[in-house]
């Protein structure tokens, strides 16, 4: 990793600093993933990613904005990476996934705000993130209270752009939707020096489809019973697809496929049969955030499917490609946008249908509930969701927790206990 | 006649119990762990040694957060999870309970049954307010011996509300109240109703309770608070006689039921060997995990502590 100290130090990185949280993920990352077995050969990739994570793309990153080019950080699958690849930026999902940034978070953050926020606001204000380092312009949004007025001061560390997410899906809102991407556009128009032409924002559209259609295409392959992919590794995958190269992601998770289609033509899985099959819904999982996963893996079971921001909402739903003027290019995205059902919306039944549906389609046997600790929408969401699974006979187990390890004993005896539940 | 060794090691109290082949209780032990989770558990293979020819152990479980090491020191079959070990036990005792409520030293779990099959159930988290632990604090402050502080609880008329939500307010509330001048006996009562409260708000939350409800664990002994369940639900509620070893009868019941051709068990002598827990810091990489050996006479038997299992060591 040393070999990228020139690039750090050129991103006005706090080097020490980051050599700790460098010494962190190797083992961390051999522990949780290197340990499984019967893994695809088309992981070694992201492997690789992970491994260099703060390197390889960076330098990438890097090479862009030495050619003029600019970077842009976002925070939400409701912001739209089409815009951003069409103003020719780069678009990159920030994480705030690592325990090592909470408590740099919590120097100006309340304790009780949840760790994702805590720990993206320690990454920017340690300068330990090579990612937020390279950002020209953040684009923040107003999907929960905590991130909304977490962005105020924010303001104070880097250039950020708010945009104000309706929380209701009526007409109304959705046409308000689309000013915002058209806010969106002359904000990234001014800080590219490039117009965003119907031409350009017809390629991105498609670049972003495709990804989305490989992502799809993965999720698709872990109904097969047995699942040939653990939790985990897919977990990883769609972690990574928010800062890779959108292009070269969708090639690898494409061949990454096509081994996995062989495996269920095979009818070869990753865990023994009869493995019990498991949906995790709720709060996103930005990487390095493998804690639940890697609980429920190492207990017996597989995750089949999660229900988050770093799962189906990513990607499920496509912008209409055939569309030939901006105004009708970028109401199609605000369609397509205002489609993800998160927790931040009144009402939400749509993600409760989802949540069922998945259930179904992926022949789970029963559903996690995550919740970061703090999060009130996701939180309060519980109980309606709770009622309509019981409805079903879906079994749910609610696990409200944050990136430390301390509780992971505690939650290890209730998902036991829980997988025995389902006999 | 073959017999069955259940060991429930937690926080506070380390249990041990026999049972025969018809699932009777042969013996049962209840210990404190005082933090001393090796010693309680040789402790108690040592009692139950006394007439260790009467017993043909033919399989060992272990539940409780402890039950690793108490796998490592007796030699277990079955090392199971509490939620299952109560549950198993409160069936036996009571074959068409669904409701059990179970409130121990640091933990309390609400455990939902329909047709003799666990369907839902939930733990405190990290929070322990209102858990025997807190109770003993309580009477130990109030110079009362825990043994009695549930009856002081029946013999109030009039309950004096006390916040509940966090055992830190309800001590000081209690406080108030007392400074206030209210009978000792109405705190008591009062303060077994907002505990009782704070469970069925918290860890009962959204569960559907209904009889036959079982009480067990350490704090079901207390009468006081068993009246405060029968008030706050009305119904019956019932408490086992052999209560606060419910987990331990229930991983000898999952032990007897694994039906295992050969135990692991090493024998009552298990209190005899030397065990010794030795931790250090491992500097592999910078996670400096605290890496925990547990030795017999000296060699290595089992570590944990690491998190990526570098140190693991294969036993046969």
């Amino acid at each position: 990793m040393t070999d990228y100290k020139k690039l750090w130090e050129s991103l006005d990185m706090d080097l020490e600093k980051h050599e700790q949280l460098c010494n962190l993920l190797p083992d961390f990352f051999a522990e949780v993933y290197l340990s499984q077995e019967n893994r695809p050969e088309g992981m070694n990739y992201f492997n690789l990613v992970v491994s260099s994570i703060h390197g390889l793309r960076p330098e990438e990153l890097k090479r862009h904005r030495d050619s003029g080019g600019k970077v842009v950080g976002t925070f939400c699958v409701y912001v739209p990476d089409e815009l951003i690849f069409a103003a020719g930026a780069i678009g990159i999902g920030l994480c705030g996934g690592s325990q090592f940034w909470v408590a740099d978070g919590e120097r100006v953050l309340p304790k009780n705000t949840c760790p994702l926020i805590k720990s993206f606001m320690g990454a920017k204000i340690t300068k330990t993130c090579p990612y937020f380092q390279s950002c020209d312009l953040l684009v923040g949004e107003t999907t929960c209270d905590g991130k909304k007025k977490a962005w105020e001061i924010m303001k104070n560390y880097a250039d950020i752009h708010v945009m104000h997410l309706p929380q209701m899906k009526r007409d109304i809102d959705l046409r308000a939707w689309s000013h915002e991407l058209e806010i969106l556009k002359e904000r990234l128009e001014e800080l590219t020096g490039n117009e965003i032409t119907p031409s350009k924002l017809k390629d991105a559209i498609k670049l972003i489809n495709e990804k989305r259609k490989a992502l799809r295409r993965l999720y698709e392959l872990r109904k097969a019973n047995p699942v040939p992919i653990s939790g985990k590794d897919a977990l990883l995958v769609t972690q990574i697809a928010f800062y890779d190269d959108p292009e070269r992601f969708t090639s690898k998770v494409n061949s990454l496929c096509d081994e996995l289609e062989e495996r269920v033509k095979l009818g070869k899985g990753v865990f023994p049969s009869g493995t019990k099959r498991i949906i995790i819904t709720g709060t996103p999982m930005a990487i390095p955030n493998w804690k639940l996963h890697h609980i429920v893996e190492t207990s017996g079971a597989a995750v089949v499917c999660e229900e988050t921001c770093t799962g189906t909402r990513y990607f499920e739903n496509l912008v209409d490609e055939e569309l030939d003027t901006l105004e009708a290019q970028i109401m199609a995205m605000s369609e397509r946008y205002m489609k993800t059902n998160c927790a931040c919306f009144t009402p939400n039944q749509g993600r409760i249908d989802d949540i069922i549906r998945l259930v179904r389609e992926y022949k789970a046997d029963g559903v996690i509930y995550y919740n970061l600790q703090f999060c009130q929408p996701y939180a309060v969401e519980y109980e309606l969701v709770r009622q309509a699974l019981q409805r079903e006979g879906i079994p749910v187990l609610f696990i409200e927790t944050d990136y430390s390890e301390n509780d992971s004993g505690q939650i290890k005896t209730r998902v036991q206990a829980f997988l025995e539940m389902l006999g | 006649m073959a017999h069955y060794l259940g060991i429930d090691v937690g926080s506070v109290s380390t249990n041990l119990v026999i049972l025969d082949e018809y699932g009777d209780i042969k013996e049962a032990i209840y210990l404190r762990t005082q933090g001393q989770p090796i010693k309680a558990i040789q402790e108690g293979l040592k009692i139950l040694s006394k007439n260790a020819k009467n017993w043909d152990i033919r399989g060992v479980g272990t539940t409780g957060s402890g039950r690793q090491l108490a796998a490592v020191i007796a030699g277990a079959d079955v090392v199971k999870n509490e939620i299952t070990a109560h549950a198993v036990a409160a069936m036996k005792e009571i074959p068409d309970v669904r409701t059990v409520i179970e409130i121990g030293g640091q933990d309390s779990k609400i455990i939902i049954l329909r047709d003799g099959v666990v369907t839902d159930f939930a733990m405190n988290t990290v929070c322990a307010a209102g858990t025997g632990s807190f109770l003993d604090q309580q009477a130990n402050r109030l110079g009362i011996p825990i043994e009695e502080f549930g009856y002081y609880a029946l013999r109030s008329r009039n309950p004096v509300r006390i916040a509940g939500r966090c055992a830190v307010f309800a001590e000081s509330d209690m406080i108030h109240k007392q400074q206030l001048g209210y009978k000792v006996e109405d705190i008591i009562r009062g303060l077994c109703q907002a505990l009782v409260r704070n469970y069925l708000n918290n860890v009962g939350k959204g569960k559907e309770i209904l009889p036959r409800v079982v009480f067990q664990g350490g704090v079901a002994a207390n009468v006081g608070m068993k009246a405060a369940f029968e008030e706050a639900l009305g119904m019956e509620v019932y408490v086992p006689k052999y209560h606060n070893v419910m987990g331990a009868i229930g991983a000898a019941l999952l032990a007897k039921e694994a039906n295992v051709e050969r135990t692991k068990f090493r024998g009552f002598d298990a209190s005899e060997i030397e065990f010794t827990a030795d931790s250090f810091e491992c500097k592999g990489c910078s996670n400096h995990c605290e890496v925990v050996n547990i030795r017999m006479e000296g060699k290595v038997i089992a570590r944990w502590g690491d998190r990526c299992n570098r140190w693991k060591v294969i036993d046969d």
